[in-house]
């Protein structure tokens, strides 16, 4: 096996987690070394118009998703039913190459409600501690909405959110979401525009009396600077968002906000077409002690480290994690 | 090169119907590689005859598979009902395109055995790529319509096309193995698709399906219409 020089972080996945602590870390000072499965990707050379217009190569045939040909997982949807392959993409699109899924995320930028945090507690004093069987398996996350808005309002920043406040610190504001958590400051750009059938969606819902609001959105109602440095231009509502690159860096993704940063910092090293095939440890089991991974000639490669981050995406994270031996498989019987 | 791509027609401007090609067997090679004349005559046949094929201008079908091909799509999007008809728009050229490139290998789908029945909710659990499904349904199909008709797919007329893809759909029968409302499924995918595509694909020709419900098709700069009031009129822009 081909032996890498140690790494005081080694990074599985270069999608929207892993090139933020890229970002972070190497920043930091730590050397630190991304392994991404897929190719290199930036806006200019992989996402020009009008050919990333493309419904049918990008949308039908999802060539920006993970190849299952080489990557395929099963499914089932009870636990009566034979799990088989997913042979193609349906539900859920995995992404694949530099920037993940945060590529082809459509922008989307929600919080989650305080409520959200504190599922067990927020239920059992809304609806009684009867409300909660002994098979149901939620749990509070052991942070709070209060702990986590610095870190909202960072990333919002740091992608240039389009939006309108519904909670300013506590005072609720006209044409945002009342039930929204406080926010310490308005979005840093203003919503996107809407079209005819949002405002009559919305003419139609305040009528019934509810509160219609702007989605949170992070592809551009203008052109934006972010804390970094990085220049993003308002959008030119083309229609190609999810599933798609954005031609106009108007959409916040890895390549357009923290990847930039990162990859000019001598203290990160980005490794393509590197394929982690499990996280090593201790004898026992305690500490990882790094990956091996298949390089993009082939050849079977450790990558030690100090710290391990499992940044693949849910599915991927799992599936490491029990071919390396570490936790318990969930069992559905038990929760 | 075997045959060209028939996006050097659409680059072109040759907007043209099926109709006006040459018949069934006297289409040749040297004839497919050239553009042929605008047509002379209107895109109008007998009521109830297939349209003509493009025969020499195929990468993957085989000529009987492309008659077949299109004949059913001549029935599923006809023409002459506010807007181009399936076949002259170019479905079956995309078909075609699609069943010899990385869709009709399936080239990223899992292929790899064994393969079990599956519930529908479990999606594609065939053998066959996409390619393979039309090769073995066509002639499988072709086979139950001539011991029950003593005809081919391709010579049934309007009424027997529409009550063979009815009965595909909704009372299947076996192709090979195979349900028949398995390929009808695939089939009116990839005739919806073919239908709308950038004309790149060798559908939409000259993007006229796109003119006649409005789509801007792949225009990057629609700011100045997210509030306009009126339809869009303006012409389509294609990658092609």
């Amino acid at each position: 096996m081909k032996e890498m020089p140690k790494a005081d972080v080694v990074i599985v996945g270069m999608g929207w987690t892993g090139s933020i602590a890229a970002r972070e870390l190497a920043a930091e000072g730590l050397r630190v070394v991304g392994l991404e499965r897929g190719g290199f990707r930036d806006t200019a050379s992989d996402f020009p118009a009008p050919n990333v217009l493309d419904e049918l190569k990008y949308s039908l045939r999802g060539a920006l998703f993970q190849d299952l040909s080489r990557d395929a997982l099963t499914f089932r949807n009870n636990p009566n039913e034979a799990a088989l392959p997913m042979r193609r993409l349906g539900a859920f699109l995995l992404g694949d190459g530099l920037g993940g899924a945060g590529v082809h995320w459509n922008g989307q930028h929600f919080r989650f409600l305080p409520a959200d945090f504190q599922m067990l507690s927020h239920n059992k004093q809304r609806y009684g501690d009867g409300a909660i069987t002994d098979d149901m398996t939620i749990q509070d996350w052991g942070v709070t909405y209060e702990d986590m808005e610095p870190h909202y309002d960072r990333f919002e920043y740091l992608c240039g959110t389009s939006g309108k406040a519904g909670n300013l610190r506590g005072q609720i504001q006209e044409g945002g979401n009342p039930f929204e958590g406080a926010r310490a400051r308005e979005y840093p750009t203003p919503p996107m525009e809407m079209g005819l059938v949002q405002q009559r969606f919305m003419e139609g819902a305040r009528k019934l009396g509810l509160k219609p609001y702007p989605q949170p959105s992070s592809n551009l109602s203008q052109d934006y600077t972010n804390p970094d440095g990085a220049q993003m231009q308002a959008c030119t509502y083309c229609g190609h968002c999810e599933r798609f690159g954005c031609y106009n860096w108007s959409k916040a993704s890895p390549l357009t906000t923290v990847l930039p940063v990162a990859l000019r910092n001598p203290n990160f090293e980005l490794r393509l077409g590197s394929r982690v095939t499990r996280v090593e440890l201790t004898p026992d089991k305690k500490h990882a002690t790094g990956v091996v991974y298949v390089d993009a000639l082939g050849h079977e490669t450790r990558q030690p480290a100090d710290m391990v981050l499992l940044c693949a995406f849910q599915i991927h994270n799992v599936r490491l994690m029990l071919l390396s031996g570490i936790g318990t498989p969930y069992d559905p019987a038990t929760g | 090169m075997a045959a060209p791509p028939s996006h050097c027609f659409n680059r072109r401007g040759f907007l043209v119907s099926t109709a006006a090609t040459p018949l069934a067997g006297l289409v040749g090679q040297a004839e497919a590689q050239t553009p042929p004349a605008a047509p002379a005559a209107p895109p109008a046949g007998p009521e109830h005859a297939p349209p003509a094929t493009e025969q020499g201008a195929r990468i993957f079908l085989n000529n009987p598979e492309s008659d077949m091909l299109t004949a059913l799509v001549d029935r599923l999007i006809p023409a002459g009902e506010g807007g181009p008809g399936g076949v002259e728009s170019g479905v079956v050229t995309f078909i075609d395109h699609q069943l010899s490139g990385t869709f009709g290998a399936a080239s990223n789908w899992y292929m790899r055995g064994p393969f079990a029945e599956g519930k529908p909710s479990q999606g594609w659990q065939y053998a066959l790529t996409p390619a393979a499904m039309y090769r073995h349904s066509l002639e499988a199909l072709n086979r139950v319509v001539r011991a029950e008709s003593g005809k081919g797919v391709a010579e049934l007329d309007e009424v027997q096309r529409d009550a063979l893809l009815t009965r595909m759909e909704k009372q299947p029968f076996d192709l090979n193995g195979l349900s028949s409302s398995v390929f009808f499924g695939l089939l009116l995918n990839n005739t919806i698709e073919g239908y709308f595509p950038d004309p790149l694909y060798g559908g939409n020709r000259g993007a006229a399906t796109w003119k006649q419900i409005g789509y801007p098709g792949a225009n990057p700069v629609r700011g100045d219409l997210v509030t306009d009031k009126t339809p869009y009129d303006g012409d389509p822009v294609s990658i092609g």
